[in-house]
Parts: C-alpha cells; structure tokens; sequence
C-alpha cells in the first residue's frame, strides 16, 4: 500500500510540477528575445512585451520553484530505500542542480521581479539571459540524473552489493539517453512557450481596439512567436524519431509497451505523435498567412483554446518515459517495489490528501494570477 | 586525504551551509512574522516586502543545498532521517510552499484585499517554517529513538523540550534579525512596533540559548562524550555563542543595528557548531544506545564521489557566493 500510494503521490507531484516548468523554459527565451530587441532597438513596445510575458514567466515560476522542492524532499521520505541505494549517483547530479543552475536562476529571478524598473537596459537583457542559462541547466542536472534511472552507465556495485557506486562520473554526464532527452525536452518548451505566446496574448488582443498601441504592440510580439513555433514544431519530430531509435535496442519492454503492450503507454505515445504533427500544420499555415491571422479572430481563438495541448503532448512523452521504465525505478537495476520508505501507511494517507489539497489552492491562485494578468492592461503603471 | 577525512569535512560544511542559509532566511522569515503586527501604509508596506523579496529567491536554494547537500553526500543519512522525520517533513515543505509563493505573488495582483491576504500568509508560514526547521535540526544534534535504523517511537518523540527551545530560539533571533533588516534598509525612523516588547525579544533570546546549552547538557549528556571531552578548546564555541547573544542584546539598547545583525548571525551559527561538534562523529545518534546511531564515515558516499562533489562545490559555491554579495552591495542598500 505504500508502495502505491507513493507512486500516486509522486506521479501527481511530478506531474503537476511539470506543468511550470516547460513554461518556464520556454517563456524565459521569448522574454529573452524581447528584452534583446529592447536593447538593439530601444522600441519600448519590446520593454512592455518583456514585461508582460515576464509576469507570467514569474507567476508560473514560482508555482515551479516551490513544487520543485517538494520532489527534493519526497526521495527522502518516500523512497528512502532508493535514495540509500542510488545516492552515490543520484544526489550529486542534484546538489549540482542547485549549485549550478538554480542559484543562477533564482538569484537572479528575484532580481528581475522586485528590481527591474531600476537597471540599466543591458543589465535587464542580462539578468533575463541568467535565468536563460540557469533554467536550462536546470533541466541538464535533472535530466542527467533521470537519464541514469533509464540508462544506467557508469556504475558500479558495491562490493557487499548495498549499494551503486559511480566509476565514471564522465559517463553519467555524457549518457546519450540523458542528451536525447534533454533536446526534446528544451525544444517541447520552447514550443510550449511560443503556443502560450500566441494563445494568451490573443486572449488580450481579441478584446482590446486593433488601431491602439497595446494592439500594435501585440503585433510585433506575435511574428516571432509564430516563427519559433514553426522552428520547434519541425525540430520535435526529426529528435524525437532519432530518440526513438536509439531506444529500440536498450529499453526494449518501453518499445514493447509503446506498441501495444500497456494500453496507457500506447495511447500517450499515439496523442504526443499526433498534437506533434498538428502543431506542424497550424504552425505553419499560420505563418503563410501571418496576415489573415492578425484579422482573423477566429484563428486567434483557436489558439487560445487549444493552449492546454502542448502541455497534454509533454505530458504524454513523460508519461511514455516514465511509466514505460516500469517495473524497474532504475532501468534493469532497481525494481519500484524495493525503492519505497519504511513508514506507516497512515502517514503517506496524511502526505497524499494534504499535497492534493494544497495543491488545489496553489492551482485557483495559479489561475487567478494569470487571469488577473490578462485581463489587465499590457503596462502595468509601476507604484514605486 | 581518505575517505574518514573528506566524509568529516563535508559534515562540517553542511553545517556551514545551514549557518549561511538560516542566517539570512531569518531576517526573511523576521519581517514576515513582523509584518504580522504592522501599522503602516501601503507604500512603506510595499518597500519592508520588496527589500527582502528580491534576496529570497537565492536565500532559499541554500536550503535546497543544505538538503541535497546532504542526500549527495550523506544519503543514507537523508533517507534515515527524512523517513523517520515524515510528517515535520512534509509541514517543512507545506510552509515552504506557502511562504515562497506568498513573496513572489503578493504584488502580482494589485487588489489590495488579495495583498492583506497574502501577507498573512507570509506572516503565519514564516514562524511555521523557522520553528520547525529549529524542531528539524536539533533532533538531528541530540539524535532520534532509533534501532537498526529504524525508528522505534513515534515521531510525536522529536517535539522534546530541547527542541521546542531551538525552535524558540530561531523565532526570536529571527524577528530580532527582521527588525534590524528594517531598520538598516529603511532608515532608524522607520517606526514598526514598540521598542520595549523588541527588546523584551532580544532579551528573552539570551535565556533561550543558555537553556538549550543546559539541556544538551545535563539530559542529553553531549559535552561529556566525543570531541568536547577531549579537547577543551572547543568549549570557546559555546561560550562565544552565549556572549555574542549577550552582546545583541547590548547593541540593541544601543541601536547599533549592523553590529546586532552581526551578534545574532555569528552567535545563532555558533550555537549550531557547537551542538553538531558535540554529537560527532554520529551523523544521526541514536537516542536508545550509542551503538545504534548512525556515523558519519558509514552514512557518507564514496570517496570517488566526494572528490567529485568537492571539487564542483570549490568552483561553484564561490562563484555563487560572489554573485549573491555583488545583489546585496548593489540592491540591499537602503531604498
């Protein structure tokens, strides 16, 4: 029972912390680019375009932030019995998170949030490029330590068999499963992040008058959106086929249950496949006729609309990552069952219906935020 | 250099990193609980919240650190303690996520009834937070009821009263630490709440350290077995502690506010060096007997992944430092 009920907690907790961080990933590279064309140009169209994505970039940050310590803490109380197996390997990868991405991240993060109406314009493009890097080698760190529970390389066992020991740290770092993913993985943000560019921002523009400078600015936001998205949406299938492939001959009950073996795991796959390809189509249909776009409110609405689909896509992928692992926690090293704490199941009870109700609050003041947001004028008037 | 050295070496700089996070946690967590009994408006309101929010965000990942510092180094340590510690674990966090979010978001609403909320919030999840991680580490100083790793109790057994005392402890210095942090950003005539019940706090701070020393002593003995027995050197840290606590309090009556930051910082970090000096060499003793705690060189990672873990944190954790003192010098002046 405990063994379940961790994975439901984990499985939730993980999947709701991941619907901030592709965002985050992908918002802060747009917020880069407006900040940068700020810079050259010295349009202040940009300055308020930055701003007010970077609003939601924080927003969403923080729900990220703090959903992200809630799985530091988890490997300890719920899975004990993996992290005294595996933390020979796995806690550095994510100590060196910390040290090296997110102290870059949030340090600077709070910097743009409380101070940047009081820098200079090319320490606001630094900053926003800091938490660039930081939040991509956040996902390196992560998804260097994920890709060893689906590749292990680089080990060894101890020699009572207590344990797995790193031999070669270079390997780990350099495990090709863990680099496949971490390009899928960075590019899906992106894409993400150019969807919610276009599906939020035509929340706004739909209501506001086409000739003022709010629509105007909207305008010059959406091109490189829609240029991003039509880049990412070609990438994805040409990594992910390449992906695939290289899985097909070391995780062979993942492509076993990817075709038919676990219904779950085949439906995920068929929806990411798919949302890919429709991504493809509109993307680019949109961009031929970028015009007909900017006066048509019902392709506008559609992408409002349909912005929850590359959030579904993403998860899906996960879904087909993860869950396909299973039985093992660690690909054909660690089976789930023997990864779980020692605790009583009264306790997990207590964890899992405090965490769904927690957050339940954090989702409506998640949702309340961005409304807020939206529906407020593009500037905001600064008070201090 | 083996394997026993750098296992003990990393021990210490985990308390290093405890002490370099709480010490600036505290004036956060400080203004948060004192933001609870303010009467100001909200403009001076806005400027106490922006003056710590913009240094938080870093502030928390030395927490992050001191955790997965220890799961990196130490994981059999982590897995012990944070399944034996389950449920103040999970209120640990629940007080993270509460607070952390309180700070970014309270201004990302201009509704003011949406900010007086939040800031409640803020207020409450700040004293949850700082008492239980007061809770969190002196258990991990006097050690937990365990056997063959296990715990034998239940968990109810780590409110005991030399930890209710170090939750208490880090209260009080805290808000101590968050009236300072005003003053020093705000201007001396930033007037927030009375003088007599802050001094009464600072005051009260100085009885709690020197009850928790007793209680470490005489109930649980930590001074008379391990290093404290045979060096008698190290007792200049406890000593210094308790008069560096004595001298905040000094510089309060004064109002030599940088001073008193500095005596609660050095004092609070002294505390936690003596106490984790104290249970050496068990990184989690065992309450039940001496031979059923868990030590330091057994509960460390290999030697081969120490190396690694040290030569990372030589590059990185300067680099990090740097660039947290350079926002500190260029934004924490005062507004």
């Amino acid at each position: 029972m405990v063994e379940i009920l961790s994975r439901i907690q984990f499985a939730f907790t993980v999947g709701f912390h991941f619907l901030f961080v592709p965002l985050s990933i992908g918002l802060i590279f747009l917020v880069c680019i407006y900040e940068y064309k700020y810079l050259k140009s010295k349009e202040v169209k940009y300055k308020h375009l930055s701003e007010f994505y970077g609003d939601m970039f924080v927003i969403n940050y923080a729900f990220g932030i703090v959903t992200g310590i809630t799985m530091s803490l988890q490997f300890g109380t719920n899975w004990s019995a993996y992290s005294i197996y595996m933390g020979d390997v796995f806690g550095a990868p994510l100590v060196f998170e910390a040290m090296i991405a997110f102290f870059l991240e949030s340090t600077f993060t709070g910097l743009w949030i409380f101070k940047k109406n009081k820098m200079s314009n090319r320490l606001r493009f630094i900053t926003v490029l800091l938490i660039f890097i930081g939040t991509n080698f956040s996902a390196l760190w992560i998804i260097t330590a994920n890709g060893f529970m689906q590749n292990p390389v680089g080990y060894a066992l101890a020699a009572d068999g207590s344990r797995v020991l790193v031999e070669n740290f270079k390997e780990i770092i350099f495990n090709p499963y863990a680099w496949y993913m971490l390009v899928h993985n960075n590019i899906s943000a992106i894409l993400l992040g150019s969807y919610f560019v276009l599906g939020i921002g035509a929340y706004r523009y739909l209501k506001i008058d086409k000739e003022s400078q709010e629509a105007k600015t909207f305008e010059l936001g959406f091109k490189p959106a829609n240029i991003l998205l039509v880049i990412t949406s070609l990438l994805m299938p040409a990594v992910g086929f390449s992906y695939f492939n290289y899985i097909v001959p070391i995780q062979s009950t993942k492509i076993d249950a990817i075709s038919g073996g676990s219904p779950f795991v085949t439906i995920s796959f068929g929806l990411m496949v798919g949302l890919g390809t429709f991504f493809i189509f509109y993307s680019i249909y949109t961009l031929i006729f970028f015009k007909r776009f900017m006066n048509s409110p019902v392709m506008q609405k559609f992408y409002l609309w349909t912005f929850p689909l590359p959030y579904i896509a993403i998860l899906a992928g996960w879904i087909v990552a993860e869950v396909g692992r299973q039985p093992y926690v660690v690909y054909g090293l660690m089976l789930t069952n023997d990864a779980v704490s020692n605790v009583p199941v009264m306790q997990v009870w207590f964890s899992l219906i405090t965490i769904f109700v927690m957050y339940a609050i954090l989702a409506v003041g998640c949702i309340y935020l961005i409304k807020k947001r939206i529906t407020s004028p593009l500037v905001k008037e600064e008070s201090l | 250099m083996n394997h026993e050295i750098l296992a003990n070496i990393w021990y210490f700089v985990l308390v290093l990193v405890w002490s370099i996070y709480l010490s600036q946690e505290m004036f956060v967590t400080g203004v948060g609980m004192l933001s609870l009994t303010f009467k100001v408006d909200d403009i001076s309101f806005k400027k106490i919240n922006e003056s710590v929010g913009t240094f938080w965000d870093g502030i928390q990942v030395w927490l992050i650190v001191a955790i997965g510092g220890l799961f990196a180094t130490f994981p059999k340590a982590y897995g012990l303690t944070l399944q034996a510690l389950y449920i103040p674990i999970f209120l640990l966090l629940f007080s993270v996520i509460f607070r952390g979010t309180s700070i970014e978001l309270i201004y990302k609403s201009d509704d003011s009834k949406w900010q007086k909320f939040v800031s409640k919030i803020w207020g409450i999840s700040s004293f949850i937070l700082i008492f239980i991680e007061g809770i969190y580490l002196i258990n991990l100083i006097v050690g937990l009821p365990i056997k063959n790793q296990l715990m034998t109790e239940n968990f109810l057994t780590i409110f005991s009263r030399a930890s209710l005392l170090m939750g208490l402890l880090l209260v009080l210095s805290a808000i101590s630490l968050g009236y300072t942090w005003i003053k020093l950003t705000l201007g001396r005539d930033f007037k927030i709440i009375s003088k007599v019940s802050i001094l009464w706090i600072s005051g009260a701070a100085v009885f709690v350290v020197a009850l928790i020393f007793l209680s470490l002593t005489n109930e649980y003995k930590l001074f008379e077995v391990g290093l404290f027995s045979t060096n008698k050197l190290l007792w200049i840290m406890p000593i210094a502690s308790m008069i560096l606590y004595i001298l905040q309090f000094v510089f309060h009556l004064l109002e030599k506010y940088v001073l008193m930051f500095i005596s609660i910082v050095l004092g609070l970090s002294l505390v936690l060096f003596s106490g984790f000096t104290a249970s050496f060499p068990f990184i989690l003793p065992s309450t039940i007997s001496l031979n059923d705690g868990l030590l330091i060189v057994d509960a460390a990672s290999s030697f081969h992944t120490l190396k690694i873990i040290s030569g990372v944190s030589l590059v990185f954790l300067p680099i990090v430092i740097g660039y947290q003192l350079w926002k500190y010098i260029s934004f924490g002046r005062r507004i």
